[in-house]
């Protein structure tokens, strides 16, 4: 009951807030908005299933590059683009899924996170497709004639999305796939003796996680209207199971809370603001140890105590 | 459900240079229970393991009903009707009972990803028919009370005859239990006795029940097959394996639980 | 040409082998793989730094304090956040190592800079030529290091108290226990032990790339030696580091300078693929 008041708080803030807030409020709460989207991949992929991902920030710049580059090399437009250039990251993450039958744990980290690196540095190599290392403009989302450039009209396609994302992760959580990742997550040997064909829902999880992380780096690219191969190392990999862990890897919410957290809290510091990164690395020493659960987590213990 | 035979033909295997199971043959008829004792390390968990393909043999092939199993992954072997309990429990620790046991359901339940995600009548109609589903197999055996609880907090037997109800949820043709006595109770043994029996008559399951202890088996096999070091010892009735003196020999070496 | 890629590879090669060594001595007792130990190399290189420009210390006493910070880091490691994980799934491990690299590295450059540091070399990085080679003399002082700390390793593993506790902890932890060797104790003697060699490692390849804080990248270098030599054996770390170096240097001259690092880290991916028990190491299989 408490929940589905929060949660109808929560639209009726969203819906509310441009209406009073100012424009780089609404540009934050759009930053949100997207990164969540990439970071529900991984909520999937880590949370739900297990498994272990330090490549979500390749996908991001899969779906990123890729929508900016549909638009201005094929003149795609972006609403045709964005779904496409995703639904492509779903298939390589499918083939990427099944690596996982040969390669586990953190052998599976360790090749996520060489394949992150040499995203990054093909996206720096390969100039004549991606702009090299100065990067790439992104051309604006277009609907019938008007450019949508402004923060608010971006707050309206991406808040949207991200809504769904969070209702996408709630039913699949709930279904017989959300219970068969999690089936998974607890033992593969016991998965397969029920009948789940346990490659092919990891490669599933794969491929739903490469998904919203393109999808996300599409939203992220339009909104932030250019792009820098320095954005898509390891390092974001990295930051993104950090906002994943944080907010909460079993709550649907969980993407919301992390994206929040670290959207918002670098805005608050001020003069601390170089010491950020530092402190999300050390927030999510402290969560992981103490709440593997992240903020949601926190939430529902309290409320079991209560 | 219509019970199964399975023929399990010269099966062997062996890690590195350790023969762990050296062409042991057996037949099980269908609708029997069929026991298959012998001491630790005598290559019983293996054989279960070779059945439901998650070890492959280095020898020899197993069939249920002609078909042949060997050589398919194990999610294969759980569709073909054959399903298994674990000798340390392999439940989903962190998840209700109710969901080990739906996780059990998972290949019945006949909807995708858009049912799911849209949330289409047919998600609803099936998992109200998969919850329904799994009260009953749940009351089957005696977890009625038990649904929300995590499976990690029940307590042992409790374990035990959840995964029991969650490889019943599979809907097999042929029941591998591996241990299932094992740490029980001699009152939580006997009640698993009569449950067994019921499956057999009820859902006319073939049985097939692995155990280092003679006890147990002893009361509801129709044939016990004997291993030792991965070799079969002796086949036959209860009576005829219990007088057979190279078995006696096996148990007294290795401990002496006949009785 | 082919002798100058082996001694250019075999100079690289050497800094590989110390951190893959740190990996799988780490790996083989604790059974966790520390994704932060590439930024614990930086952090040593920088704990010199300081220690030189800003007080003023020799370069001697500099590289002993370092090497000590940095046994005293990996202590705490496993006293703070190792040990009340010890039962934690693999997943969260993992993340926990991430996070201790990513605070040392951002830690590291909100106090320092993200600028690079000059790093001493420990001999001239003037070439001087001998026959048709030309041989560096700060290279050939990190081989010559490199080379004398494994052989410290081996005959402390082998003929010390502290070493054959490790050793009895690798072959069978129950077993050590039983004859009342801590496991705990020897848990934080490993992680020390790993924190020190990835320690010399930083020291010694600062000079020869660029210290500043994302230096710790090369990390993954040692994990791919790890890897090509089977993950849980001594040996086979350092072998798998000299061939990667190797490797590397060849794909440099021969192919381009600018795919170097993408053919080193592809070879990886092939290699974590097709021999997921590297050139060297043993199978391990699942009990249910």
């Amino acid at each position: 009951m408490i929940s589905r008041l929060l949660i109808v708080a929560l639209v009726g803030a969203v819906v509310a807030l441009p209406f009073f807030a100012p424009s780089h409020i609404v540009f934050l709460v759009a930053m949100i908005g997207s990164t969540s989207v990439m970071v529900a991949g991984l909520t999937i992929v880590v949370g739900f299933t297990g498994q272990i991902s330090i490549a979500q920030a390749s996908f991001a710049a899969f779906g990123a590059y890729g929508t900016a580059q549909l638009a201005a090399m094929a003149g795609l437009p972006h609403w045709i683009g964005l779904p496409g250039i995703s639904l492509a990251a779903a298939g390589v993450g499918y083939l990427f899924g099944l690596l996982s039958l040969r390669v586990a744990d953190h052998y599976l980290a360790l090749a996520t996170m060489a394949l992150c690196a040499i995203v990054q540095l093909l996206l720096i190599h390969l100039e004549d497709w991606t702009g090299g290392a100065v990067g790439l403009p992104v051309p604006p989302l277009e609907v019938g004639t008007r450019i949508l450039t402004r923060p608010i009209e971006l707050y309206a396609v991406i808040m949207p999305c991200a809504a769904l994302t969070i209702w996408f992760l709630h039913a699949l959580s709930t279904s017989r796939i959300g219970r068969a990742f999690a089936a998974l997550r607890m033992s593969e040997v016991a998965s397969a003796a029920v009948g789940i064909p346990v490659l092919h829902y990891k490669s599933f999880a794969f491929a739903l996680s490469a998904f919203f992380g393109a999808f996300g780096g599409g939203l992220f690219a339009l909104l932030t209207t250019y792009l820098d191969p320095a954005q898509f190392g390891i390092l974001e990999s990295v930051r993104l199971i950090a906002i994943a862990v944080i907010g909460g890897v079993l709550n649907p919410f969980g993407p919301i809370i992390g994206s929040a957290v670290f959207v918002l809290l670098p805005e608050t510091m001020g003069a601390l603001g170089r010491y950020m990164a530092l402190v999300f690395s050390l927030l999510l020493l402290v969560f992981v140890v103490v709440s593997p659960q992240g903020i949601a987590g926190l939430y529902s213990r309290l409320r079991a105590w209560r | 459900m219509n019970a199964a035979a399975l023929k399990i033909d010269s099966l062997g295997i062996r890690f590195g240079g350790l023969v762990a199971l050296d062409a042991v043959s057996i037949d099980v008829a269908p609708r029997s229970i069929h026991a298959v004792i012998g001491p630790n390390g005598a290559g019983k968990s293996t054989l279960v393991n070779l059945v439901t393909g998650l070890y492959a043999p280095t020898t020899g092939c197993v069939t249920l009903d002609g078909q042949v199993l060997t050589g398919l992954p194990p999610h294969r072997i759980a569709e073909r009707g054959v399903a298994r309990t674990f000798q340390n429990t392999e439940l989903f620790t962190d998840l209700s009972a109710r969901d080990n046991v739906l996780i059990g359901l998972h290949r019945h339940l006949g909807y995708g990803l858009l049912a799911s995600t849209l949330r289409l009548p047919r998600f609803h109609r099936v998992e109200r028919e998969a919850s329904r589903r799994a009260e009953e197999l749940l009351s089957l055996v005696g977890l009625e009370a038990q649904a929300t609880t995590s499976a990690g907090d029940l307590a042992l037997g409790q374990q035990r005859r959840l995964e029991l109800a969650r490889a019943l949820a599979v809907g097999p043709r042929l029941l591998l239990l591996d241990e299932p006595a094992a740490g029980l109770r001699a009152a939580e043994a006997e009640d698993l006795c009569s449950v067994l029996l019921r499956l057999r008559e009820e859902l006319g399951l073939t049985l097939l029940l692995i155990d280092h202890v003679m006890r147990v088996v002893m009361g509801v096999s129709e044939r016990i097959t004997v291993l030792n070091y991965g070799r079969k010892l002796a086949e036959g009735t209860p009576d005829e394996v219990r007088r057979n003196p190279e078995v006696i020999a096996a148990y007294l070496g290795g401990g002496p639980d006949v009785a | 040409m082919l002798g100058q890629i082996l001694i250019s590879g075999i100079t690289a090669g050497a800094v590989y082998a110390l951190v893959a060594l740190g990996f799988v001595v780490l790996h083989r007792g604790t059974r966790v793989v520390h994704f932060g130990l590439g930024d614990q190399m930086t952090m040593s290189a920088y704990v010199v730094v300081i220690a030189q420009v800003f007080l003023g210390a020799p370069f001697a006493i500099a590289v002993l304090l370092s090497l000590g910070v940095s046994a005293a880091f990996g202590v705490a490691i496993e006293r703070g956040v190792m040990r009340p994980l010890r039962r934690a799934p693999l997943l969260v491990m993992v993340i926990a190592t991430l996070a201790i690299g990513g605070a040392l590295r951002e830690g590291l450059r909100a106090s320092m800079g993200p600028l690079p540091w000059p790093v001493p070399f420990l001999l001239s990085p003037a070439p001087f030529t001998m026959g048709d080679l030309m041989l560096v003399p700060a290279n050939l002082a990190v081989v010559g290091v490199a080379l004398a700390v494994m052989s410290g390793l081996f005959v402390i593993l082998r003929f010390t108290r502290f070493g054959r506790a490790i050793v009895a902890v690798y072959e069978n932890p129950t077993g050590a226990a039983i004859v009342g060797i801590s496991v705990p104790g020897v848990h934080a003697r490993l992680w020390g032990l790993a924190s020190v060699l990835a320690a010399v490692a930083g020291i010694l390849v600062a000079p020869l790339i660029t210290l500043s804080p994302d230096m710790g990248t090369i990390g993954i270098k040692g994990f791919a030696a790890a890897i090509l030599g089977g993950f849980n054996s001594l040996p086979g770390a350092v072998a798998g580091g000299i061939l990667l170096g190797i490797a590397e240097t060849a794909a440099g001259v021969y192919v381009s300078t600018a795919m170097k690092d993408i053919i080193s880290y592809a070879l990886l991916i092939l290699c974590v693929l097709l021999l997921p028990r590297g050139l060297f190491g043993k199978a391990e299989s699942r009990k249910v």
